[in-house]
């Protein structure tokens, strides 16, 4: 009786080490894989979904090909709800994300959902935040626009890509903060569904500043027709856009990079994650990968892993206080 | 002149056998797409945009293929409008309200073949408008702030009592409805929820694409069934094309003033296509007083399709020019254009001239290979009708819910369609007309937030909504086309009985 | 009878009052009051809707007639029917649940039990490729997943 429970036991043992090792060794990806974009076609996550997925593909990470599957609904909600309730462990799977992700993590916009439930892969570039004026503004630096703000927090009025509450309105509500603008919920800003739309109204002379990203403004810019007052960026930004002030150098301590990255199902195995770790950082140093981000104005940006995943803690926390601190929630 | 030694070098790229060839493709795909109820150019155009990856098409390629299967998607959509009474997509929804009556009439294959004549128009004129005023209109689009929006929507609802019904209330009750229905989901302004009661489904609201199937398919079906049971069934009749120059001349007119109306709306960011179309059928009903309006009118059925076509190609010139979607679909385009590493905006006609005018030219190609592959395929439409519909109704209802539900993952949504089915059924049993409803949902969330951006930069004084030469302007139509129909109206009717007495007389 | 436009006009009363009372409960935003809130254009609808819907009542028209009660519990049966093949598309699959619910509707139809089954199938297994292999958007195959 005792021999064969320990030869039973010896047996589901060693069988349990044998897969352990097995798995150990290393992730094997299906033959296809999976990129839901949680938006409809033709926004940021989706150029995220398609673009990576056809490197992926071209790297032959993949023998098949990498779908992306469309998911709209509550700006990612939808898509992160689905990822934890239906597919918490597919290890063929990945999700768009950006920093519009961890602004309504941070702000409780995905009800009962947090930032640990997925795992964060990595980013794969980003793109800077920027303010602008129309060409015929009185104002020609951001600290004029922020002096007059000082006087009157609705003095200078704001039009941007998100909704109200969102990443291009934090930025501003981050910059005036720096510069120590008081009574924050006053500044209007305007929300518009795009931030080509907004930045037409600006151009077109009826709301006085933009607030964006920098791969929005370049026709506009080469044109003449919006002078970018300042970028948020830790250092000026490369060729063609080496000529435009950081926030920094005008004495306000304001970086704001909207990364684009990904997350995997939370109990994705870890050999998954690992493998999808390894692979993102491969894919950033690809050629194909460099050409892809000169091409659509995104800017160096690389996090993986832990580093990735403690990083999404912290802004994730820091947009929380802010968001507190101007009384965006309660 | 300038403008023309670039066009004819846009020729030299579209006359490459690889371009004819991409129009012809495009053109197929997107006829079909069109025709699919619950499939739009703008999914259209989505759908295609990983071929057009995988197959590794150059910029130019890629541009003419998509723009192809745009026109197609456009000129598609009337087909099963006029065959089936359910619109293949949201702009030719204008076209059921007299192209179904002509089928019904045994004039499908002319109600096809006049919508194919006034869509190439549409097309035509429009691009052509797009050749010669893109850089000036671009720059008017630049003088629409939110109170000028605000009030091209107000003038959009205010037409609408001209198009349906006699009873207008019942219009005004339709439209609030459908923009109460756009009012679900985050507001944008402010973050708040409203009407969500916490589903995250609905934090973004209703798409319209969804009660656009519900309304029209759905409930199609089940008024089939009734009545097949009941009365018998109104069976369309099957007829060979019998078109001639006269019946292509009469409806020119309608067509021209169509074309122009779509083109215009078109151009105008957030108005689109359904405007476009909307706009001229309920112009060319006031214009023609005399036709068979919502009977089966063939000018009722050229203006709408002149129209949504011409607005096609005018929502171009803002995405070209200033990099600002007009629809939907343009969105779409947009995208591509900027993974393809084009950045549009008022830079693009310099930077990038060889491939605007080469698109522009494709579009001519792609117009005329339109109008060959429909004119001949207007039989192979008809024979569609050949089917009995106790096989063609279920099958096409599948399709318009996969349409949904391939594109969202979301049985909610089925539901949410199945629901707007019943409520279409229940809605036309009370003559409440469905098309201000839909809309209501296009146009409710742009028209509240350029009320609400035009208060806040006024800091609340309400009188912003009329502070500029073009909104008066826009206003003053608005309140003529809300006015104008009931004075003079009655007066028209009354001359033209005299007149038919007097010739009685006679 | 006029009975189903003041029926109705009722019904739609009720909503504008509920959507409208909704309205008022929405939270102050942040930033505070505004001239034009979030409850603003909701309380223009339910106005309008209100008017329209007391019109009715007052007003109404002669009525459409209804389909006979056995015909009314039909289209629920087709109601139904669609109902559960929404549900059923991710159990199941999309192509056995498509075949189910076209081969019922034609059959409901009047088509015979076996036309309605060839077409059900064939529709389902058509549209399945189309959208899945020429299309490139994905259906479950729920059942038929090996």
């Amino acid at each position: 009786m005792l021999n064969t429970i320990s030869l039973k036991s010896v047996l589901i043992s060693s069988a349990v080490a044998l897969t352990m090792a097995g798995q150990a060794y290393a992730f094997e990806p299906a033959r296809s894989g999976e990129c839901i974009a949680p938006a409809n076609p033709g926004g940021g996550w989706d150029f995220t979904c398609r673009s990576v997925g056809k490197v992926l593909v071209d790297q032959g990470y993949f023998k098949g090909n990498v779908q992306t599957v469309n998911m709209t609904g509550a700006g990612g909600g939808v898509a992160f709800a689905h990822t934890i309730s239906k597919r918490d462990t597919d290890e063929n799977l990945i999700v768009a994300a950006s920093t519009a992700t961890t602004t309504r993590l941070a702000q409780g916009q995905f009800p009962g959902m947090n930032a640990d439930q997925v795992k964060w892969v990595g980013t794969l570039g980003a793109d800077y935040g920027i303010i602008a004026v129309g060409k015929d503004s009185k104002y020609t630096s951001l600290t004029q626009v922020l002096d007059a703000l000082k006087k009157d927090p609705s003095a200078v009025k704001f039009a941007g890509g998100s909704a109200s509450g969102g990443w291009d309105h934090l930025k501003v509500l981050m910059t005036a903060q720096k510069a120590n603008v008081e009574n924050l919920p006053k500044v209007r800003y305007l929300a518009y569904s795009g931030g080509s739309e907004a930045l037409v109204q600006v151009v077109g002379g009826h709301v006085d500043a933009f607030t964006g990203d920098i791969s929005e403004v370049k026709g506009f810019m080469d044109s003449g027709d919006l002078r970018v007052l300042a970028v948020l960026s830790e250092e000026r930004l490369p060729a063609p856009y080496d000529s435009i002030p950081t926030a920094m150098e005008q004495g306000i301590d304001s970086v704001a990079p909207n990364w684009r990255g990904f997350y995997v199902p939370g109990n994705a195995s870890a050999e998954s994650y690992d493998w999808w770790v390894k692979t993102m950082d491969e894919l950033y140093t690809t050629q194909e990968w460099k050409d892809v981000m000169t091409k659509n104005g995104l800017m160096p940006f690389h996090k993986s892993g832990a580093d990735f995943t403690q990083f999404v803690k912290n802004q994730t926390l820091d947009i929380k206080i802010l968001s507190q601190d101007i009384g965006l929630i309660k | 002149m300038d403008t023309m030694s670039l066009l004819m070098q846009g020729f030299a790229v579209a006359l490459t056998p690889e371009s004819i060839m991409f129009a012809v493709i495009g053109a197929i795909l997107g006829t079909l797409i069109g025709a699919l109820p619950g499939l739009g150019p703008a999914n259209g155009v989505a759908i295609l945009i990983p071929l057009a990856f995988s197959l590794g098409l150059s910029p130019t390629s890629s541009l003419i293929l998509l723009t192809s299967v745009y026109a197609g998607a456009m000129y598609g959509g009337r087909i099963s409008s006029i065959l089936l009474n359910i619109p293949g997509d949201e702009p030719a929804m204008m076209t059921c309200l007299d192209g179904y009556p002509m089928a019904l009439k045994g004039k499908a294959a002319e109600a096809l073949a006049i919508s194919a004549i006034a869509s190439f128009i549409g097309s035509f004129i429009a691009t052509i408008g797009l050749v010669i005023l893109a850089p000036i209109l671009a720059k008017f689009a630049l003088r629409f702030g939110p109170s000028e929006y605000f009030a091209l929507f107000a003038l959009a609802f205010a037409t609408l009592g001209g198009i349906t019904g006699k009873n207008q209330f019942k219009t005004m009750m339709a439209a609030a409805i459908g923009l109460m229905i756009a009012t679900v989901g985050i507001d944008i302004s402010t973050g708040v929820q409203r009407f969500t009661f916490n589903t995250l489904e609905l934090f973004e609201g209703v798409d319209f694409i969804i009660a656009i199937v519900g309304l029209f398919a759905i409930s199609e079906l089940l008024f089939f069934l009734e009545r097949h049971a009941g009365d018998g069934l109104k069976q369309v009749a099957i007829n060979k094309l019998k078109l001639s120059a006269k019946d292509i001349i009469k409806v020119l007119p309608a067509s021209f003033r169509g074309a122009v109306l779509g083109f215009i709306a078109g151009v105008l960011p957030g108005a689109g296509a359904s405007l476009g179309s909307f706009i001229s059928y309920t112009l060319e009903k006031r214009v023609s007083d005399k036709g068979e309006f919502g009977k089966g009118d063939p000018r009722g059925v050229a203006a709408p399709e002149a129209g949504n076509n011409g607005a096609a190609s005018g929502a171009l010139v803002p995405m070209l020019t200033l990099g600002v979607p007009g629809s939907g679909t343009t969105a779409v385009l947009l995208a591509m254009l900027i993974s393809l590493n084009i950045s549009p905006g008022p830079m693009l006609f310099q930077q990038n001239a060889d491939l605007v005018w080469g698109v522009i030219a494709a579009m001519f190609v792609g117009n005329f290979v339109l109008l060959l592959l429909n004119i001949p395929m207007v039989g192979i439409f008809v024979k569609l009708l050949s089917i009995p519909p106790k096989y063609l109704m279920p099958v096409v209802t599948l399709i318009a819910s996969v349409g949904i539900y391939s594109v969202s993952h979301s049985a909610l949504d089925l539901y949410f369609m199945i629901g707007f089915g019943v409520l279409g059924y229940i809605f036309r049993k009370i003559d409440i007309p469905l098309v201000p409803i839909i809309l209501g949902m296009l146009l409710g969330p742009e028209m509240e937030k350029s009320l609400r951006h035009a208060l806040v930069l006024s800091d609340g004084d309400w009188t912003v909504l009329f502070n500029s030469g073009l909104s008066i302007g826009l206003w003053t139509v608005a309140i003529l086309g809300l006015i104008l129909p009931m004075i003079v109206g009655p007066i028209v009717r009354a001359k033209m009985s005299k007149s038919k007495e007097a010739v009685k007389d006679v | 009878m006029r009975i189903n436009d003041r029926v109705f006009g009722m019904l739609m009363l009720i909503l504008a009052v509920g959507y409208g009372w909704e309205a008022t409960q929405f939270p102050i935003p942040f930033g505070g009051q505004e001239s034009v809130g979030p409850e603003t254009f909701p309380i223009m609808l339910a106005i309008i809707l209100g008017i329209s819907s007391i019109y009715m009542i007052v007003r109404p028209d002669q009525d459409e007639k209804w389909a006979p009660a056995a015909m009314l519990i039909e289209l629920s049966v087709v109601v139904l029917s669609m109902l559960a093949f929404a549900w059923a598309i991710e159990p199941i699959g999309f192509m056995p649940a498509a075949a189910l619910v076209v081969s019922f509707l034609s059959w409901r139809m009047g088509a015979s039990i076996a036309k309605s089954i060839i077409t059900g199938v064939t529709s389902s297994v058509v549209i399945f490729f189309l959208f899945n292999n020429v299309l490139e958007l994905a259906l479950p195959l729920g059942l038929l997943e090996f």
